[in-house]
C-alpha cells in the first residue's frame, strides 16, 4: 500500500520549493505526477524526470489509472507530528496536480483524498487573485467549490514554513 | 564616527543599488550580498577594511540565503548595506553590530511582499501597452515603475536609520549595562552558526560531511589561509568524482537537429545582434518588475522585444506577440535562459510560415519547462555556486584581504553569464530537445557532487573562523582550578563549541524549527548565558 503524503496543486510542478522544501519536509522520494496531456507527452516526462534529483522517483499517470492506484492509498494528515518528527519509516508519495479539474476528476474516479494542497496557479485570462501565488478562473473556482462541497478541506500554502490559509476563509461557501 | 549628509545619500542611493537587478545582471549575486555591500558602505565612510570585515561577517549570518521560488527570510540590503553603515557610524564593534543586524533585517523583510504586490500593478500598464503594439512602452514598464518604487522602499529607510538612527543607537548604547552589550557581542560571535547551518541544512548530505570536518581542522589547527583550503577542497572534489564512480558520461543523443528546427535553421531570421540584445536584457531585467501576478513575465516579454520587432511587422503581429509572452512566467534566470532559446527558435520558426506552431505549443514548451529548470537552477545557482564562492570571498575578507569581494565578484560572475549564455545558446541551437541533451550529457551530477565537496570544505573552514564564543565556566577541586575552556575543551578539541553548536543548529532547522526560532534560542542563550557567566572569553 501507498502512503500519499500529500495531494498539492502545483501548475509548475516539480520546481525548487517542491523539490527543496516539500519532498524534504514530507519525507517523500517518490512524485506521481497525475495529468492526462503530460502521460502523452514523453519529452516533458522525460525533462520531469531529469529534473528531479537522481534519489526521487517521478511517474507520470492519467487520472484513471492514477485513481485506480491511489483508491487503496492511505492520506496522511495535513501537518505532521507537531514535534516535526517525520509520521511514518518509509517515504510517501507526493501527488502533484496541474489543475483543480484534475483534482475533481481523480475524486470522481475514487480517489477519496480529504484534504488538498494549493501551492500555485499561475494568473492568465479570466483569473481571479485568490492568495499569493493562486489564481482561478471560473472553471477552476468551480471544481475547487465542488471539491469542498463534497467535504474535502482546501488550504493554500506555498511552502511548509508557511501557516497554510484555509479556502473555506478566502472563499466562504455560498 | 560622523556622518556626512553626503554620505548618507550615497549610502541610500548605494542600498538602492544593491536591491535592483541591474549591474548586468549578476546584481543579485554581487552587489545583493552584504559582503560587497559592506565593501562598498565601508569605501564610502572612508573605510573600507572596517566595512568589508563587517559586511563579510554579517554575510557569514546570510550564508545559506536561497530565494527558492520567492520567500526570503529577512533582508539582505536592510542586514547588508543599513546593518554595516549603522554599525561603522555607532562604532559598534562587530560582534555587536552583527546581533542588532538581524533584528534589522527582519525589520525590512515586508518590503519583498510589499514590492511584488505593488509590481503586480504595473504589469497591467505593460499589457495596454502591449494591446497597441508598443515593444517600447513594454520596455519602459519593466524598466521603470518598478525600480523607482525599488529606490524610495530601500532608499528612504536607508536615509532615515543610517543618518537619524546610528546617533540613537550610540547613545542607547552608552546607557545599556555593560553584561548586555558583552551579551550582544556573544549573539552576534553565535549567529554565524544559523547561517551556516542552513546552508548544510541546504546542501550538506551526510556521507560528504567528512569534508566540512576537513575543511574545519585545517582551518583550526593549520590556520591555513582561505584560498589553501578551498584548493584542498577542489583536489578532494576531484578524487571523489573520480574515485566514486558516478562520473559516466554518456555520449550526447543522437546529432540530428529536432526536425521541427529544420525550417528555422534553412532561414535564419534573428541576427547576432537581436539575439545578443535579447540575452542581455532578460539578463539585466528579468526580475526588474518581480510581482506575484506574473513572475517573470514582464521581464521575459521585454527580453523578447528585440526578436518581436525582427520577426513581425504589422502592429496586429507585434501586439500578439507581445501578448504571448506577458504571461506568467518564472524560472531560475540563468540554466532557465534556455528557454529563451527555445522561444526565439519557435518564434523563428512561425514567423517564416510554419503553422503548427501555435501559441498554444509556444505557452506549453514555456510553462512546463520553467519549474523543472528553476529547480535545477536554483539548486546549482544559489545552492552551490554562490555559497561556495561567498565562503572564499567571506574568508579573504576576513583576513582583511580585498581580494575576498573582488574575487567573489569576479569568479561569480563568470559562473553565471557564462551558464546563462552557455543555456540560452543551446536552446536556440537544439530547440526544447536542448534540455534533454544537456541534463542526459550526465555532467550536472559529478558537477553538483564535485561542487558540494568543494563547497562543504570552504564551507567547514569558515564555520571554524566565523562562529566564536566561549565558555568562562571553571572547575575548582580543592586548591586547583581547572578552566572549562582553555584546559579541558581545547585539549581535546580546538573549536568544539562553535563547531558544535553549528552541527546544533543544523540539526534543529533538520527538525523543521524554523530559522526564526532558532534566532531566537541563540539570543535566549547568548544573553542569559553571559550574565550568568557562563559565556565569556576567559
Amino acid at each position: 500500500m501507498m502512503r500519499v503524503a500529500r495531494v498539492r496543486i502545483d501548475d509548475r510542478l516539480i520546481h525548487g520549493q517542491v523539490v527543496v522544501k516539500w519532498l524534504r519536509y514530507l519525507d517523500c522520494r517518490q512524485i506521481l505526477i497525475v495529468d492526462d496531456e503530460l502521460w502523452r507527452d514523453d519529452f516533458m516526462q522525460s525533462v520531469l524526470r531529469l529534473a528531479a534529483p537522481s534519489e526521487v522517483r517521478v511517474q507520470v499517470a492519467p487520472v484513471r489509472q492514477a485513481a485506480k492506484l491511489l483508491r487503496s492509498s492511505t492520506l496522511e494528515a495535513m501537518s505532521r507530528h507537531p514535534s516535526g518528527e517525520a509520521s511514518s519509516n518509509g517515504h510517501g508519495v507526493l501527488v502533484l496536480l496541474r489543475s483543480p479539474q484534475t483534482a475533481l476528476a481523480l475524486l470522481d474516479n475514487g480517489f477519496l483524498f480529504s484534504e488538498l494542497n494549493v501551492g500555485a496557479l499561475a494568473a492568465g485570462k479570466g483569473t481571479t487573485r485568490l492568495y499569493k501565488s493562486v489564481s482561478a478562473n471560473s472553471e477552476q473556482i468551480a471544481a475547487l467549490r465542488a471539491m469542498q462541497d463534497r467535504g474535502v478541506r482546501i488550504y493554500f500554502q506555498m511552502v511548509p514554513e508557511e501557516r497554510p490559509v484555509e479556502m473555506s476563509e478566502l472563499l466562504p461557501a455560498r | 564616527m560622523e556622518i556626512s549628509l553626503r554620505q548618507a545619500l550615497l549610502i541610500a542611493l548605494a542600498a538602492y543599488l544593491g536591491s535592483s537587478t541591474w549591474f548586468i545582471g549578476v546584481g543579485y549575486f554581487t552587489v545583493y550580498r552584504p559582503l560587497i555591500g559592506g565593501t562598498i558602505i565601508g569605501w564610502i565612510l572612508g573605510d573600507v577594511v572596517t566595512g568589508m570585515k563587517l559586511g563579510a561577517a554579517i554575510n557569514a549570518i546570510y550564508l545559506g540565503f536561497i530565494s527558492t521560488g520567492g520567500s526570503l527570510p529577512g533582508d539582505l540590503i536592510f542586514a547588508g548595506y543599513i546593518g554595516t553603515a549603522l554599525g561603522m557610524v555607532a562604532g559598534l564593534d562587530a560582534p555587536t553590530a552583527l546581533s542588532l543586524v538581524v533584528p534589522l533585517g527582519l525589520l525590512g523583510s515586508g518590503i519583498w511582499f510589499f514590492r511584488m504586490t505593488a509590481d503586480s500593478l504595473f504589469v497591467h500598464w505593460a499589457d495596454a501597452f502591449a494591446r497597441r503594439g508598443s515593444t517600447r512602452g513594454v520596455a519602459a514598464v519593466n524598466i521603470w515603475p518598478g525600480q523607482i518604487l525599488l529606490l524610495l522602499l530601500y532608499a528612504i529607510p536607508a536615509f532615515v536609520i543610517v543618518y537619524y538612527g546610528s546617533p540613537a543607537v550610540q547613545s542607547v548604547m552608552e546607557v545599556v549595562p555593560p553584561e548586555v552589550v558583552e551579551g550582544l557581542a556573544m549573539v552576534g560571535g553565535m549567529l554565524p552558526a544559523l547561517g551556516i547551518g542552513m546552508l548544510l541544512n541546504y546542501m550538506a548530505k551526510w556521507r560528504l560531511m567528512p569534508f566540512f570536518l576537513l575543511g574545519f581542522l585545517l582551518a583550526i589547527y593549520l590556520d591555513l589561509p582561505m584560498l589553501v583550503i578551498a584548493l584542498f577542497g577542489l583536489i578532494g572534489a576531484v578524487l571523489h568524482v573520480q574515485y566514486s564512480g558516478i562520473m559516466q558520461v554518456s555520449p550526447p543523443p543522437e546529432e540530428s537537429a529536432p526536425t521541427e528546427l529544420s525550417s528555422a535553421e534553412q532561414c535564419k531570421l534573428v541576427t547576432r545582434t537581436d539575439m545578443l540584445g535579447a540575452w542581455f536584457r532578460w539578463l539585466t531585467f528579468s526580475h526588474s518588475c518581480y510581482n506575484y501576478e506574473r513572475m517573470q513575465g514582464l521581464g521575459f516579454a521585454h527580453s523578447m522585444t528585440s526578436i518581436i520587432e525582427r520577426l513581425y511587422d504589422t502592429r496586429e503581429e507585434i501586439a500578439a506577440a507581445l501578448e504571448r509572452h506577458l504571461v506568467f512566467f518564472n524560472t531560475e534566470p540563468n540554466v532557465g535562459a534556455v528557454v529563451h532559446g527555445v522561444t526565439v527558435a519557435m518564434e523563428e520558426e512561425r514567423a517564416s510560415g510554419a503553422t503548427q506552431i501555435t501559441d498554444e505549443a509556444i505557452n506549453s514548451v514555456k510553462s512546463g519547462l520553467m519549474g523543472p529548470l528553476a529547480g535545477i537552477g536554483d539548486s546549482v545557482t544559489q545552492g552551490l555556486i554562490t555559497p561556495t564562492l561567498l565562503a572564499l570571498g567571506i574568508g579573504l575578507a576576513q583576513q582583511g584581504n580585498l581580494a575576498g569581494p573582488i574575487l567573489y565578484v569576479l569568479l561569480v560572475s563568470t559562473a553565471v553569464i557564462g551558464i546563462s549564455y552557455f543555456m540560452w545558446m543551446q536552446g536556440y541551437r537544439w530547440g526544447k530537445v536542448a534540455v534533454v541533451r544537456i541534463l542526459k550529457a550526465g555532467l550536472l551530477r559529478p558537477l553538483t557532487e564535485g561542487a558540494t565537496v568543494l563547497g562543504l570544505t570552504v564551507v567547514g573552514a569558515l564555520a571554524a573562523t566565523v562562529v566564536q564564543f566561549s565558555t568562562k565556566l571553571s572547575i575548582t577541586v580543592g586548591p586547583q582550578t581547572v578552566q572549562l575552556q582553555t584546559d579541558i575543551l581545547d585539549k581535546i578539541l580546538k573549536g568544539a563549541l562553535p563547531l558544535s553548536l553549528t552541527l546544533l543548529i543544523w540539526w534543529l532547522l533538520n527538525k523543521q524549527k524554523s530559522p526564526l526560532t532558532v534566532i531566537l534560542i541563540v539570543f535566549a542563550v547568548g544573553l542569559i548565558g553571559t550574565w550568568l557567566g557562563w559565556l565569556g572569553w576567559g
